[in-house]
């Protein structure tokens, strides 16, 4: 199967205060082609941090990532920008709509950066997908947790990106909820044949990955 | 059991929350306390500023408050058995010494009881008060202008009229009087003794007997506390029959009066409107911010009414404290400023603290305080009740997004937060109004001082009275004038308002200019009544004659063609034509200085041509004179539109004395005579003005137009309000900041956290920035553009 992520003995650090915390240490690692990989460790192992560098937000100090085998280091702004429009789909803890807009625009939002005319069709099916087609007009503040949760799954779809880089998308809802946001999950890819890479805490949602890695002190256990 | 406390659970709320909130505390607290330390100067200062205006009308007016003028016997009657009068001062007036009654300029000689002089406020310089008929006490400037100031002891010989006006009769006596005391001069010299009768030259009873009996009689009058109907009452009085003259109701104009109170009362307005915009700001952000635990509040089944307490403890906590010390520091720092406040107002301003000041900024205090939180807790109230209609209502307008474009995005951005847009807008508009209307009235000001320092200068204008036998005033008296202290240049002239010339220039009817100065006076005669037959043979004729060889300097500089030595001038035969350049203005051709040269000039007339002068016999025949042209002047030079100028409507010329021998004037009174003094900045005005009048001697009937006072005025207010306006502005600016400050760091940290969304979802930093970039353009513009509008209007009404 094709290697879809690839991080070659990546490192990166931060300055906290006058505190020096090596968050990747040569770290590698690899995600085939419509893999589920679900990323487990303690605080502070260093998994965020690897989600981002995977999910281009961020830069590493050293070492390669590659994406569908194209090397993101030293590629320029806006052609990062570009991967991230069109190849990634990310699903965070906290949701991260933007209050201002509708369901309807956040949702698209990933194609209006992309200055992509929306699929109406397929947002639509999206919606009714995570069962919000109904409160397509409303706003975010107006949803539940578990609903805006779902809004932000759907987000991460719009633009039928290849991977999905979920922050644990669970963490912030309960048990039933997790566990419907995860077969939601699960469905997606399974229509979408995506990748998807998770980082989570829990056991219970890491259980849906086809392949559970541990990481430890910024690398894997 | 323990009694429950009597604030409960709110104001424990509401510590918690301060506490907890420090950078917001320290904000609020901020604000609050440079609000109430700025309303509290700002009431402080105008306090003070009425109390030293008030003051100072004492001073120069004296503490009564109204004065019974040209009494007879019936109005004394009833003044006397008023009951509700607690002080009467009786003036009488026996006669006059100079000046003109009927243009309020009058020394008088009279008698002044005890109370009229503790109530008219009058000290003695040296000496006392006359004890017998022939002792007189004299007011200083009085004694100076009839050059006795060195009598005291000494008799004095004193001109009488006996009458109300010298005008009126001619006839004075001579009159012996030992010098027996100096009276203080009366702040504003000759206008005080005849508005407020107050003798300049204080005899007693059978002193004034001598000249003869009382010519006037007046009334200094303060009435008992809580009585001010009376005076109403008395002017319903039918057997009241005299002039009343009010005091005390003038100090309640210092308000108008005081230009600067405007501004005071306005700034602060301007301050206490920013304040509640800032708190309520803040505050309802704070509100809003707390929704989670409003919603727990609800959910334990908390009142409205006691999450409304929790505001009002939150405000009660924050403004007690900071009105009590921000208004106590208003008043400290009024106090240490006090110095520099009176260089700047030239007031001398009380030390003692304006109570009512206090009272005033207190209270406006509190309700900047109680406005902001009481639109806070509105705030609240629709965020608990009514928020989900109202915002669903107001978002259904934008809810599909056409194109994403910055642009667009912006403008999403700012419709969905458009109060907090507006109020950063208007804010930044008020900082452009502020900055614009200080500058715009400093220039106004600075303007209107350069001209009136132009036009009228910094000094006095003399001009020779309406009166027969008048000497007028001498070449010797004027160059007597220069010598005086503080005086930099004196300059005399004569002109002839009071007879009409008029100029022949068919012979030069093809010229332009003398079309358009004629075509201008027909206008002009049209506009009035006056049935005057104007056309090229007929033209009026402004002159002007100079006596002294160095008045006549700064035309000379100027001249164009020709020349006029002083053996020429001195002779009196020359005449030197003004061909100013004509402006128009609304149709008409005015001569004006133009300094780009862009007006109507004459080149026609030629130095050497003989211009035929005329006046009109009654019988309507002409007596004309030809008059040599010696030399012409073809445009206004800045320094010529210093008055007196030449020009003005028709044809103007200097001419010399033998001019008027020409056409058979050659006494003085029959052509206006003009002296023009300025003094310097920095002379003691007060010095300067009496020892004028002493050179003039009042008996020489010579108007004294005081126009330092009106330049010490301009020159005060443009003072006063660039200090009190630096001042303001500088503490308006402050208060802006931390606002603008506190404001934009909110939005900024919302922008990052959208920020991080949308770079994940793809978005390029360029993109960001362009917004950025925009905003910024778009918030200046708009704020530039209110600011703009808003100054244009306040011109436009102004």
């Amino acid at each position: 199967m094709k290697t879809v992520i690839r991080l070659d003995k990546v490192s990166k650090s931060y300055i906290l205060g006058e505190k020096k915390i090596t968050a990747l240490k040569e770290f590698s690692f690899e995600v085939k082609s419509g893999e589920f990989v679900a990323v487990m460790g303690r605080s502070g192992s260093g998994k965020s941090t690897f989600l981002k560098i995977a999910g281009t937000l961020e830069k590493p100090d050293t070492g390669s990532v590659f994406l569908n085998g194209i090397q993101i280091n030293g590629l320029s702004q806006k052609k990062i920008c570009k991967i991230r429009q069109k190849k990634i789909g990310f699903i965070f803890q906290q949701y991260q709509l933007l209050p201002e807009y509708t369901i309807w625009d956040n949702v698209c939002m990933p194609l209006y950066i992309a200055h992509t005319v929306p699929d109406k069709a397929y947002i639509r099916q999206l919606l009714e997908k995570v069962g919000l087609w109904d409160r397509n007009g409303d706003y975010p503040d107006q949803l539940s947790g578990g609903e805006q949760q779902r809004v932000a799954i759907a987000r991460a779809m719009a633009a039928k990106p290849g991977v999905i880089l979920a922050d644990e998308p669970t963490g912030n809802l309960d048990y039933q909820t997790g566990q419907e946001i995860m077969k939601l999950i699960c469905a997606s890819r399974e229509l979408y044949r995506q990748t998807i890479v998770m980082v989570t805490h829990d056991m219970d949602s890491a259980n849906y990955a086809d392949r559970i890695v541990y990481m430890e002190d910024g690398a894997l256990r | 059991m323990k009694r429950e406390k009597r604030h409960g659970i709110e104001r424990e709320l509401s510590i918690k929350r301060i506490r907890s909130q420090k950078k917001y505390s320290i904000l609020i607290v901020s604000v609050l306390l440079l609000t109430c330390t700025l309303i509290q100067i700002g009431f402080q200062m105008s306090e003070g500023l009425k109390a030293a205006y008030i003051e100072n009308r004492k001073a120069v007016y004296g503490e009564w408050e109204q004065v019974f003028v040209d009494m007879d016997e019936s109005s004394v009657k009833v003044a006397e058995e008023n009951p509700f009068l607690a002080q009467i001062g009786k003036i009488s007036i026996y006669g006059a010494i100079a000046g003109d009654y009927l243009e309020n300029r009058q020394m008088n000689i009279g008698t002044m009881d005890e109370t009229a002089w503790k109530l008219g406020r009058l000290e003695m310089k040296e000496g006392r008060l006359p004890e017998n008929e022939h002792e007189i006490a004299m007011e200083y400037s009085t004694l100076r202008s009839l050059g006795y100031e060195e009598m005291l002891g000494k008799e004095i010989t004193l001109d009488i009229t006996p009458a109300l006006s010298i005008l009126e009769q001619g006839e004075s006596k001579s009159y012996s009087y030992t010098l027996c005391g100096i009276l203080k001069d009366y702040q504003i010299n000759w206008e005080i003794c005849n508005r407020h009768r107050f003798p300049t030259g204080i005899v007693t009873q059978e002193g004034g007997n001598r000249i003869g009996s009382v010519q006037d009689m007046h009334m200094l009058v303060k009435a008992k506390k809580g009585s001010d109907s009376v005076y109403e009452d008395l002017k319903n009085s039918e057997e009241f029959t005299c002039g009343m003259d009010d005091n005390v109701e003038q100090d309640k104009l210092s308000d108008v009066n005081l230009p600067y109170m405007d501004f005071l009362e306005n700034i602060r307005l301007l301050i206490g409107g920013a304040s509640i915009c800032i708190l309520f700001l803040t505050v309802s952000r704070s509100i809003i911010s707390r929704e989670q635990f409003w919603r727990f509040l609800d959910a334990l089944g908390m009142r409205k009414r006691q999450m409304y307490q929790i505001v009002f403890w939150e405000a009660v906590l924050f403004g007690a404290g900071a009105v009590i010390v921000g208004n106590l520091a208003g008043i400290v720092i009024y106090q240490l400023v006090i110095p520099a406040f009176e260089k700047i107002t030239e007031q001398t301003l009380p030390q003692a603290i304006a109570w009512e000041g206090v009272l005033f900024g207190t209270g406006f205090s509190i309700l900047c305080i109680g406005a902001s939180y009481g639109l806070s807790a509105v705030q609240l109230r629709i965020l608990l009740k009514e928020k989900k209609k109202k915002v669903q209502k107001r978002r259904e307008k934008y809810r599909k997004i056409v194109r994403f474009t910055p642009g667009r995005v912006l403008l999403h951005k700012w419709q969905m937060h458009r109060v907090r847009k507006s109020v950063e807008i208007v804010l930044l508009a008020s900082v452009l109004l502020v900055v614009g209307f200080g500058k715009m009235e400093i220039s106004t000001r600075r303007e209107e001082l350069k001209v009136y320092q132009r036009l009228t200068g910094n000094g006095y204008y003399l001009s020779t009275m309406e009166i027969t036998n008048s000497p007028g005033i001498s070449k010797q008296t004027v160059d007597k004038l220069e010598q005086v202290a503080g005086v930099t240049s004196v300059e005399q002239y004569h002109n002839n308002e009071k007879e009409e010339f008029w100029i022949d220039l068919s012979e030069y009817a093809e010229s332009v200019y003398f079309q358009k100065v004629v075509e201008t006076l027909v206008a002009y005669l049209n506009e009035t009544s006056i049935k005057e037959k104007i056309s090229i043979e007929k033209v009026r004729l402004s002159l002007l004659t100079i006596d002294r060889w160095q008045d006549i300097q700064r035309f000379l500089r100027n001249l164009d063609e020709g020349s006029l030595t002083k053996e020429e001038f001195e002779q009196g035969d020359f005449c030197i034509l003004d061909f100013t350049e004509l402006q128009e203005y609304d149709g008409k051709y005015l001569s004006a200085f133009s300094p780009d040269g862009q007006g109507i000039s004459e080149d026609t007339v030629q130095v050497g041509d003989e211009l035929p002068v005329y006046t009109l016999n009654e019988d309507g025949s002409r007596n004309e004179n030809p008059i040599p042209v010696t030399a012409i002047l073809r445009g206004m030079k800045e320094e010529d539109v210093r008055n007196p100028q030449i020009g003005g409507s028709g044809i103007s010329m200097i001419v010399g004395k033998n001019f008027w021998k020409k056409f058979g004037k050659s006494r003085i009174m029959e052509y206006d005579q003009i002296v023009k003094i300025l003094v310097s900045d920095d002379a003691d005005a007060f010095d300067t003005e009496g020892h004028i009048l002493s050179i003039l001697k009042q008996g020489t009937a010579v108007n004294v137009q005081n126009n330092h006072e009106e330049y010490k005025k301009i020159r005060q207010e443009l003072y006063s309000f660039i200090g009190m306006y630096s001042i303001f502005a500088v503490f308006y600016m402050i208060l802006i900041s931390i606002v603008l400050y506190q404001m934009f760091l909110a939005e900024k940290q919302e922008e990052k956290r959208e920020w991080e969304i949308l770079q994940s979802l793809g978005m390029e930093e360029k993109f960001r920035k362009k917004m950025h970039r925009i905003e910024v353009l778009w918030m200046m513009g708009i704020a530039g553009v209110i600011g703009v509008l808003t100054l244009w209007s306040i011109c436009r009404r102004k």
